[in-house]
């Protein structure tokens, strides 16, 4: 796949355009999954130009309720017209009994989540036959009764499942290591590398002492230190995704983020 | 624990003030109104009260981020127009639809912008609004029935 860039509308012309050190688009699975004729064509416009990976937000793996098969349906239909290698979503849940918490919000570490979790993935994979790789989230809230850490919550999660990937979020690890004093090598050490596939990386904020993840700034010296620590570690990594939302600025910045990191991670 | 009674009790704190507030201000007195293990409500008294704090002024940053791109606001209005939308947000939750965005945005342009509302910048959200009155239209939406997320307003 190589070095990859999140679609987003406001830089719809200049990717369509130029190629220039994009090798692949990310794209926001629910974007597409209405009827409206102008965004077939647009997912179509950057078919054409892109093999293109949908990453998905709003399935709610880890809800306790279950999942609601006519979400699978609307991404199955997705993936039929993307045809992708993969696609991804989150360890986390986002709706229960009818609130949407409009964000992706963590699990608690516990076994209950983890079966949870792990039922909820047999049941997309029993719909969806194209593999799927899952994110890492930066969280705020912490579990105060945890039943193991994070990574050997993923530790378990990967090992319940071969069929699955995963999508290491550089910036959100490191977000979390600083927000929650840990070391990132550490947490890199717990779980299996093998199977990450993708990588995001961005640009965090800062509010006070916390660290903030909110895909709007240059990715910092300090993630790109994050990247090239993975690199040898993760000998399955097919793609990077440059995962900016705001305050694009110049094109030409954004491209020589994706080079930087094809030079870190595929050269 | 009741992972369930966990994510539907920690939904309702997260997505709404008053919820929020009353956990905050008396957790037993708001636990024992609820019914869920004993489990649960130790796992729910011992979650940090500035975390949640934060938890929820990020989810209602990440909704605004959305419908600041959705009313396709420059930086001084959408400056301007923050207070008014967090102060409409922390009341009305996000519904289920898959275009919830869509809708929380028409919800607060059309219900809870101030009155004072400069021509230009009335007129540049009212083409907006139609705009994305028309989107979902196009996605077969039945935008004039009564929101749906109406029903979540209740303790």
């Amino acid at each position: 796949m190589g070095s990859g860039i999140g679609y987003r509308r406001a830089i719809k012309d200049e990717l369509i355009f130029d190629h220039t050190q994009i090798d692949f688009v990310e794209v926001i699975g629910e974007h597409f999954m209405g009827k409206a004729p102008y965004m077939k064509e647009e997912l179509h416009d950057l078919l054409i130009e892109y093999t293109a990976i949908p990453h998905f937000i709003g399935l709610s793996l880890g809800s306790a309720e279950g999942i609601k098969e006519s979400y699978i349906e609307k991404i199955a239909s997705v993936l039929e017209v993307i045809n992708p290698p993969y696609w991804s979503e989150h360890i986390a849940f986002t709706e229960c009994h009818g609130l949407n918490i409009g964000h992706l919000t963590p699990l608690p570490y516990s076994q209950e989540a983890l079966d949870v979790f792990t039922k909820n993935i047999e049941k997309v994979q029993s719909y969806i036959q194209t593999p799927l790789i899952l994110e890492n989230i930066t969280y705020v809230l912490n579990d105060p009764i945890q039943e193991m850490t994070e990574a050997e919550f993923l530790r378990k999660l990967f090992d319940s499942n071969p069929e699955i990937g995963m999508l290491l979020d550089i910036t959100n690890l490191f977000i979390n290591s600083k927000n929650h004093g840990y070391d990132y090598k550490e947490w890199l050490n717990q779980i299996d590398c093998n199977r990450v596939v993708q990588i995001h990386y961005v640009g965090h904020d800062q509010r006070g002492s916390l660290l903030i993840d909110n895909h709007s700034y240059p990715t910092q010296e300090e993630i790109w230190e994050v990247m090239s620590y993975i690199q040898p570690l993760c000998p399955n990594l097919k793609g990077s995704v440059l995962e900016r939302d705001n305050k694009f600025g110049p094109m030409e910045e954004l491209r020589a983020e994706t080079k930087r990191a094809k030079e870190i991670l595929f050269s | 624990m009741s992972l369930e009674e966990y994510q539907h009790i920690l939904s309702k704190i997260l997505t709404s003030s008053e919820v929020r507030h009353f956990f905050l201000t008396d957790r037993n007195l708001f636990l024992d109104t609820e019914v869920i293990s004993a489990e649960t409500k130790n796992r729910l008294k011992e979650l940090s009260a500035e975390q949640i704090e934060e938890a929820a002024q990020a989810l209602l940053r990440k909704r605004w981020g959305v419908v600041k791109e959705l009313l396709q606001l420059e930086e001084k209005d959408a400056r301007y127009l923050r207070t008014f939308y967090f102060e409409y947000a922390k009341l009305f939750p996000l519904s289920l639809s898959v275009f919830k965005h869509q809708y929380d945005a028409l919800n607060f342009a059309e219900n809870h912008l101030p009155k004072d509302l400069e021509t230009k910048l009335n007129e540049h959200i009212s083409d907006r609004v139609h705009m994305i009155r028309n989107y979902l239209k196009q996605e077969g939406e039945k935008i004039n029935a009564k929101p749906r997320w109406r029903r979540f307003l209740k303790i």
